[in-house]
């Protein structure tokens, strides 16, 4: 008897459990929204809310943490609760390649032509012959350094090891990081891809010559605000940053430089994708599309200051501000930038630069 | 007595809570040990291809025992900084017991961040320490090594750690009866005596499990030598998450993560037998 | 025999014959504003068998603690042999106790309880071991040597911690209501034991009871307490025949206070008068119930009371009948050989002898 009673009693309970599932997704799917899982800053309100205006659509951000992040929530089985993402270059690839997002038709994007040509034909966000992201925003990993230190922009990531500032670098807790010694040891001629495809005794010299770097090593950062923080508390007088740290420096009035030495330097690029499962594919194109606008560009630049992927975003920027992002001659600088590529042998990658992180 | 009915309904839901977010999650963890990653995906082929890596990399191994050594280093210095202030308090605080409670108890509810970044003011080379050593001439230059070193990530974890270690410890010594001191006194004990005959054996489980909350708690953390640790102060379980991080290699992360469970569960074994020796009352 | 209201101090037989061990002069003791001992002085001769009766509150066990060295006295010296004591710290006391709740260690044996005074001492090893044997066997222990103290019953704790006690050969043994904890039956059983021990070691012991009847069966001499002051110390049957104070005489056996009028030495009380020593005023007599007898049951001495009672009630007690009289009003509680039924009423009478002064 009691048996019998228990059993229509959970048979009640997941009845009303599975009743009030039902009733909440309805509800969620009555509002058309678009639903993004992006970098900080790429759903700022000062330029979303247009957007949801024109389209009459909400436009509802999660923000990922880190690449990472972004690809555990996709592989995770997540896929479907988001429209829109922002890979990093780094992830791009292994994204497209997982079938993770949609192929694009280019048609619809009326402005992608105007976007960067060098940006439109890196191999990243192709395969078999399809386009998978529209390029974003960009930045280079420049080489940050104390003005009242160096008088002169150092020209060589070859300071780092100059035994006058022991203990005074800091480098990125970054695969970037290797990157640069790899360049150090010459391993991006002839063919900067090499640095992504690195052999056993490549990564065995880059470890040897990252291993020789460490008594300079003040401290390995691993989030934007602490580098800033290493600056102004003098902890370090040169580093591997990114340009907005850059500017954050220098809005604080510290007397920060920023170069791009004789070595060249890693860059990243963030690319909008849509995601395959997205059940709002057209409002996503037109996402997209408004995004990738000049004047949307511009307004993405003032939250973000990195560097936007339509250089016609540049007609609505003071000469400072143009100069600020190299939008003054955006070839040029991207001749310097070896943007990120997919590692194949990324955890090997990574076990070496743990290695690197726990020798004494 | 109460129904099957009452008693099954009852129970369901603590049932279903452990299922969920722990057995399962245990259980996903253990598989994942044994699978692989192959072209950036994970792949369920069984093996034991994670554990042999542990083994044959010296990396593992040699974090693993550093992270201990900490966690050792943490406990004891735990134990030294919070047993006296326990005792002191139990025993000799009179009045100011409730005060002196609840300063050491008011930290425990500010942020693990906060009090990161506030060791950085404190070690850091334009720093408070620094600052006063160079005002009073002890140093000319800033010390490098008070902060993002060993020494910070050692000194940071005792005293988000202390707490821990006191609390069970104070406890313990709030059990013992005053009238075993005074019957120690009684009989020709002094403060000495009674401490290491009658006070020191009787607080011995709040001891181990403070020490044993000090010890496991260390060994998990990643954020001290995040926050203040040195280019050379990695962890093990900032390995683990680098591993389901960045590296996308849950399989190897997940095994080193089977590991630290086994250790942790095998010490948590091991002292809950020698409270159980040591309890008396 | 004539009527006596005075008040002795002393039992001559016990503090003649020895010299006096304990001091206690003037000794007060507050705890904040509260005063739980006031002004006390009392003297207790080697040997003796003292007990400090008092209902809680009466500070008896305070008395005992500052005897011990747990609290310190807030003004007033306590001498033993003649040394000050109440300077010294408690370990450094030739004093023990006999805690409430005994007290045991939890993680030590039986043995190792009996020889922790011996070994915090210093004293040799194989001393050590004779001695604590010794004391086992003494307490009837020595089978349960080996045992953990948690395991043992109330009586058996109660002689673990008499033999942990005296195995350090004490010249004062404090006892604090050792036996409020056991059974009644065990209780009479343990007090002949102590009295016993007592006898044969010479030791001298200081029990503190709030139980009379306890106090009278082991007692040399008892201290009765009421708030913080002695009421009157005394042998019991000092006490008990002349109550100095209607507290003592209610507190230590059964009593009948009967308020008269005393003028030109003859007290009056309703009808019935008797003379008296005490000067002219109003005058507080105690009556005991077995110094009332019916005329009825014997010969009556010539200078006895005599009056009549009207029986209200009759409570059978074996040897006894308890009988509660109506007296002009007033009512008197009297006891008399059992004889059966009794009823109406009768003629009593009691000796002016047996009706002692008291203070209020």
């Amino acid at each position: 008897m009691s048996g019998k009673r228990t059993k229509r009693g959970i048979l009640v309970f997941a009845g009303a459990v599975v009743a009030t599932a039902i009733l909440l997704c309805s509800c969620q799917k009555k509002e058309v929204s678009l639903s993004l899982l992006v970098w900080e800053g790429y759903a700022d309100p000062s330029f979303v809310r247009a957007f949801e205006e024109a389209h009459h659509c909400k436009v509802s951000a999660s923000y990922m943490g880190s690449s990472d992040d972004l690809v555990a929530k996709l592989r995770g089985g997540s896929a479907g609760n988001y429209d829109v993402i922002s890979p990093s270059s780094d992830v791009a690839a292994s994204i497209a390649q997982a079938g993770l997002a949609e192929p694009l038709d280019l048609s619809k994007l009326p402005t992608y032509p105007q976007l960067s040509p060098r940006l439109r034909g890196l191999p990243l966000v192709k395969a078999n012959g399809q386009t998978f992201g529209v390029p974003f925003m960009w930045g280079p990993n420049p080489l940050l350094y104390d003005t009242t230190v160096f008088s002169q922009p150092p020209d060589s990531w070859g300071i780092f090891w100059d035994s006058k500032y022991k203990e005074k670098i800091s480098v990125w807790d970054d695969l970037s990081t290797l990157y640069m010694a790899a360049q150090m040891l010459g391993y991006d001629k002839p063919d900067p891809s090499q640095l992504y495809n690195l052999s056993d005794e490549q990564l065995a010299a880059v470890k040897q010559k990252l291993l020789a770097l460490k008594p300079n090593i003040r401290k390995i950062w691993s989030t934007g605000g602490e580098l800033t923080n290493l600056f102004e508390n003098h902890e370090v007088v040169a580093a591997m940053g990114w340009p907005l740290m850059t500017n954050q420096l220098r809005q604080a009035n510290f007397p920060i430089g920023e170069t791009i030495p004789r070595e060249n330097t890693t860059g990243w690029i963030d690319h909008l994708m849509i995601t395959k499962a997205s059940p709002n594919k057209e409002l996503a194109y037109q996402f997209l599309e408004y995004m990738t606008q000049a004047q949307t560009q511009k307004k993405v630049t003032d939250v973000t200051h990195y560097t936007p992927a339509n250089p016609g975003a540049a007609q609505y920027m003071t000469d400072a501000e143009k100069k600020g992002l190299h939008l003054d001659d955006p070839d040029a600088y991207m001749q310097r930038i070896y943007f990120w590529q997919d590692v194949p042998r990324r955890a090997k990658y990574i076990e070496i630069w743990n290695e690197v992180k726990a020798a004494p | 007595m109460y129904s099957r009915a009452y008693k099954t309904i009852v129970s369901l839901p603590p049932l279903v809570w452990i299922g969920m977010f722990l057995l399962l999650p245990y259980a996903l963890m253990f598989a994942h040990s044994f699978w692989l990653v192959r072209n950036g995906m994970i792949v369920h082929h069984w093996g034991l291809r994670n554990y042999a890596t542990l083994f044959q990399n010296p990396l593992y191994a040699e974090v693993l025992f550093r992270t201990m050594r900490i966690a050792a280093g943490v406990t004891l210095l735990s134990l030294l900084l919070g047993y006296p202030l326990a005792y002191y308090m139990s025993f000799h605080a009179g009045a100011r017991k409730d005060l002196l409670y609840q300063l050491v108890i008011v930290p425990l509810w500010v942020s693990y961040l906060v009090r990161g970044y506030a060791w950085k003011t404190i070690l850091g080379s334009d720093g408070v320490l620094n600052g006063f050593l160079q005002y009073i001439h002890i140093t000319k230059e800033p010390v490098s090594f008070f902060l993002y070193s060993p020494f910070a990530v050692i000194l940071m974890l005792t005293h988000i750690y202390t707490p821990f270690v006191f609390l069970p410890l104070y406890a313990s010594l709030e059990h013992i009866p005053r009238n075993l001191v005074e019957a120690s006194h009684d009989l020709g004990a002094g403060w000495r005596a009674t401490f290491l005959r009658v006070i020191l054996p009787l607080s011995l489980p709040g001891l181990l499990a403070g020490a044993t909350f000090a010890f496991v708690l260390t060994l998990g953390d990643f954020l001290a030598p995040l926050l203040v640790g040195g280019p050379s102060s990695i962890m093990i379980a900032n390995i683990v998450q680098s591993l389901f991080g960045t590296a996308y290699d849950w399989p190897l992360g997940a095994s080193i993560s089977v590991c630290i469970l086994l250790l942790t569960i095998s010490l948590l074994f091991l002292t809950e037998q020698l409270e159980k020796k040591w309890a008396y009352q | 025999m004539t009527p006596d209201d005075s008040r002795p101090e002393h039992d001559p037989a016990a503090s003649i014959s020895k010299e006096t061990l304990l001091e206690i002069r003037q000794v007060s003791k507050c705890f904040g504003s509260r005063e739980v001992l006031k002004g006390i002085s009392l003297e207790i001769a080697a040997g003796e068998f003292l007990t400090l009766l008092g209902e809680s509150g009466s500070g008896k066990t305070t008395l005992l603690r500052l005897i011990a060295g747990f609290e310190q006295p807030s003004s007033g010296e306590i001498r033993m042999a003649g040394e000050r004591l109440d300077t010294l710290p408690p370990y450094k006391r030739r004093v023990n106790t006999v805690f409430q709740n005994y007290a045991l260690f939890p993680h030590l044996s039986v043995r190792e309880n009996v020889s922790y005074g011996l070994q915090v001492s210093g004293v040799a090893k194989t001393e050590i071991s004779g001695r604590a044997s010794d004391a086992l066997r003494m307490v009837k222990m020595e089978e349960y040597a080996a045992s953990r103290t948690t395991k043992l019953s109330g009586g058996q704790q109660q002689r673990v911690a008499l033999a942990r006690a005296l195995v350090n050969r004490p010249k004062l043994l404090l006892l604090d209501e050792p036996l409020s904890a056991l059974d009644a039956n065990l209780r009479k059983q343990m007090q002949v034991e102590l009295k016993t021990l007592q006898r044969e070691l010479g030791i001298t012991f200081l029990f503190v009871t709030h139980d009379q009847e306890e106090a009278m069966a082991l007692s040399d001499r008892i201290a009765l307490l009421k708030d913080g002051a002695l009421e009157q110390v005394g042998s019991p049957r000092e006490i008990y025949a002349h109550p100095a104070t209607s507290y003592a005489a209610q507190f230590i056996g059964q009593t009948n206070l009967v308020r008269t009028d005393v003028r030109g030495g003859i007290a009056r009380c309703g009808s019935l008068q008797w003379g008296t020593t005490s000067s002219d005023g109003n005058v507080l007599f105690s009556l005991r119930p077995e110094a009332i007898h019916r005329v009825a049951d014997g010969r009556v001495p010539t200078d006895a009371v005599r009056f009549h009672g009207l029986i209200r009630q009759q409570i059978f007690s074996g040897s006894s009948e308890q009988l509660e009289l109506e007296v002009s009003g007033a009512l008197l509680k009297a006891r008399v050989p059992a004889q059966g039924p009794l009823a109406g009423a009768h003629e009593f009478w009691f000796s002016p002898s047996d009706a002692v002064a008291v203070l209020e």
